[in-house]
């Protein structure tokens, strides 16, 4: 007899992390994300790596499911063992094809109706030609590149300070002044942000280098904050 | 050469399986001070063939290479099947697979081969070279039947017998894996002195402390000097002896 009940697949992240965001500079790629994940919109780990390395010149950054991205890292690490042990004379993966692969992936879940909750940015440096590369991957499996990146709710908050400000000859300096204002409006206006951002950089030598996570600076003791009330949450009704 | 059926104690067909060991190429595993190295000898059996075409060595994992001989294609499904062992051991247990374990699920593999009526032996002897956490270096060599060894050096092939008492005569324990090779290289062609007409090629990898414990291939320009070098030590010798 045919099961009466309806194939299901889970509708909704469980643990998930925030924003992530990548720049180019001129001398490489910068890719930034907060340490907290949340659990039904509130923080659960405080300390988790959302950027991690896949191959020796290829990084990716990941918001959105984090068991979802664990497994992905999983079949990644397989994916370029298996790419280094065939020594068949072939060059390897670079990371504008994990970028590819990573979007098929996606798409093929997504249209099994099971997707990998993930959005992810993929950065690194063509071993052979030495160009930068960063790129974007979503849940549908849509994927982009650009001269700057966005995960998740950064979409809509940064677009319009990363927008015509990242040129050419933008230095690593000026990348990261640009990261922190938008890991700033993000903290301030987005509650499932932290306020401990990871930087880390490749550059065009195919250097990685993870930063120790730096706790931004904030301002709350402002005198609206200070003497918030829920008033104007209120029923009409309950005022004098 | 007719099919299955027990001579006296022996399986026949295991019998031919390493009759097919034994008529082709040297292989060769040692472990040294830091390291693992294997090596085989060819002779080319076409003139037509490119250079480096016919390998034997592969890489099972990050750290862990094989060398097969007699019928290649049967090493290449050992490596296959290492692979496999490799990646579902690492699911399951959530660490690598030691070089201990994953040389006896090949043997177990190739044993098991030997049991039913509708397979047959393996027709390939493989060297396994490994580094784990837990043992660090180690060197197994198994056989068609399935019998599976531990060794410090190890040999298989036509030129066995040699290459066996030249590798107990050596001191490898004490020497790096670097130094090793060009003595490896000596012992590959003495073993396989009746061959000296034909064309040579010798293939080397190794899995050591200076290759941050990962199985690498040495470098078809670096073996061409081993075995240049090899080739005139050996004159040398020969000279002296005259």
């Amino acid at each position: 007899m045919l099961d009466p009940t309806p194939k299901t697949a889970k509708d909704h992240p469980e643990i998930s992390g925030g924003s992530t965001i990548g720049i180019k500079y001129d001398k490489g790629v910068l890719l930034a994300a907060d340490t907290h994940l949340m659990y039904a919109g509130c923080y659960w780990y405080k300390d988790a790596q959302r950027i991690h390395k896949v191959a020796d010149n290829c990084v990716i950054a990941s918001s959105g499911d984090y068991a979802d991205l664990q497994m992905l890292l999983k079949k990644l690490k397989d994916k370029n063992d298996y790419d280094i042990i065939a020594e068949d004379g072939h060059q390897h993966y670079e990371p504008k094809d994990y970028c590819k692969w990573l979007a098929n992936v996606h798409f093929n879940k997504r249209m099994r109706v099971d997707p990998y909750y993930n959005s992810h940015i993929v950065a690194g440096v063509d071993s052979k030609s030495g160009d930068k590369f960063l790129g974007t991957v979503d849940v549908h499996g849509n994927n982009f590149e650009g001269n700057y990146v966005l995960t998740g709710i950064a979409n809509y908050f940064c677009n319009a300070i990363l927008d015509g400000n990242v040129t050419d000859d933008l230095t690593l300096e000026g990348a990261r002044e640009l990261m922190t204002k938008c890991f700033t409006v993000l903290y301030y206006k987005d509650k499932s942000q932290g306020d401990k951002i990871q930087y880390v950089t490749i550059d065009t030598d195919s250097n990685v280098n993870f930063e120790d996570p730096v706790t931004l600076e904030s301002k709350w003791d402002y005198h609206f904050t200070k003497h918030l009330t829920n008033d104007h949450t209120r029923d009409v009704r309950f005022k004098n | 050469m007719s099919g299955g059926g027990y001579d006296d104690q022996f399986i026949s067909q295991i019998e031919y399986a390493q009759k097919a060991v034994e008529g082709s190429s040297t292989i060769i595993g040692v472990v040294c001070k830091d390291g693992v190295v294997l090596a085989t000898e060819k002779v080319m059996p076409n003139k037509l063939y490119l250079p480096q075409t016919d390998k034997r060595i592969y890489s099972m994992s990050r750290h862990a290479g094989l060398v097969a001989n007699g019928v290649i294609p049967d090493g290449r499904n050992i490596m296959y099947k290492g692979r496999k062992e490799y990646k579902s051991y690492g699911d399951q247990f959530g660490t690598e697979i030691t070089g201990k374990i994953l040389a006896e699920r090949l043997a177990q593999y190739m044993h098991f081969n030997t049991c039913y009526y509708g397979k047959r032996p393996f027709g390939t002897s493989v060297a396994v070279s490994a580094w784990d956490k837990i043992n660090g270096y180690s060197l197994h060599l198994i056989e068609p039947s399935g019998d599976c060894n531990q060794y410090w050096g190890c040999a298989n092939g036509r030129g066995k017998q040699t290459a066996r008492s030249e590798l107990e005569k050596e001191e490898f324990k004490e020497t790096t894996c670097e130094d090793a090779l060009p003595k490896i290289a000596k012992i590959l062609l003495l073993s396989t002195e009746e061959t000296k007409e034909k064309a040579r090629e010798l293939e080397f990898s190794v899995l050591s402390d200076e290759t941050n414990h990962e199985h690498k291939f040495v470098s078809a320009e670096k073996t061409d000097e081993i075995l240049q070098g090899a080739l005139k030590a050996i004159d040398e010798e020969d000279m002296d002896e005259d």
